[in-house]
């Protein structure tokens, strides 16, 4: 496989199961190679995995506020008692 | 700690305690689908917490254990979610197939690099208002997977299972949901 031969579309397809690991080792390290020698290929990644490493940052967002937590334990009050 | 299993059979038996503690132990992650998912929209999200919970204590009987309790609950919030946008009248219409880089034919798009500097990744205050006010341009299903898979972390068939989704479908909304941020941060440089 060739990836200067391959469309656009696929091209980029691969480039992103690349970043996910999941293509089998061969194709991966085809990957790796033209990620190395492509300069924008190099550039798609890079973006990309920084942008993946901003959004995997929001998982430290803060806990549920106080006036939810007591909402939902009003909620759960009601239902309690309910037979 | 105790069993998760003792403490889902027991609030199945109206136990509020035992209820109490499986809220503790997944209300963080909740909230955290909620609130990324609902972006900019405090009140809907802290509806969907309280609603997740709140269905999660009423269906709990129907639980029949043959996944992972978080992933009943991520579902169920993500179908809250989802009911919330079909409320609305209009979801915003994002040309995804309409990228350079995503015509079949034609010469091949020339990507730059602008990833930050040291410096500038370590204002990650200012990066996560960016990814933010990026996700909120998108549609919801589109949040929804890029939060259980890039945020939450979780694998490509388990989001498959919580949003009801081929697995191709959910790698191909991850691509172009990743592709429409990285140029919403292009363009904001």
């Amino acid at each position: 496989m060739k990836l200067e031969n391959l469309s656009c579309r696929r091209r980029l397809a691969l480039l992103l199961d690349y970043l996910d690991r999941e293509l089998p080792a061969k194709e991966r390290r085809l990957l790796a190679r033209h990620r190395a020698s492509c300069r924008s290929c190099g550039s798609l990644l890079k973006t990309v995995e920084h942008t993946v490493r901003t959004l995997k940052a929001l998982k430290k967002a803060s806990p549920p506020p106080a006036s939810a937590r007591r909402a939902l334990a009003a909620s759960l009050r009601v239902l309690y008692r309910s037979p | 700690m105790q069993a998760e299993r003792e403490l889902i059979a027991r609030s199945r038996n109206g136990d509020a305690e035992a209820f109490s503690s499986l809220v503790g132990r997944y209300e963080d992650r909740i909230y955290r689908l909620a609130k990324t998912v609902c972006t900019g929209l405090s009140a809907e999200a802290d509806d969907v917490y309280q609603d997740t919970f709140v269905t999660a204590f009423k269906k709990l009987k129907n639980f029949r254990g043959d996944s992972e309790l978080g992933t009943w609950l991520f579902r169920i919030a993500s179908n809250l979610c989802l009911m919330k946008r079909r409320k609305k009248t209009r979801e915003p219409f994002v040309p995804l197939l309409d990228r350079p880089h995503d015509h079949e034919d034609g010469p091949a798009h020339q990507f730059r690099d602008w990833s930050p500097t040291p410096e500038e990744a370590a204002n990650k205050k200012e990066l996560i208002g960016k990814v933010s006010a990026a996700l909120a341009k998108l549609p919801m299903d589109y949040r929804l997977v890029l939060t259980l898979r890039d945020v939450e972390g979780l694998s490509a068939q388990e989001t498959a299972k919580i949003l009801k989704l081929s697995i191709p479908a959910v790698k191909s909304r991850l691509h172009r949901g990743r592709l429409f941020l990285r140029d919403e941060f292009e363009r904001s440089l």
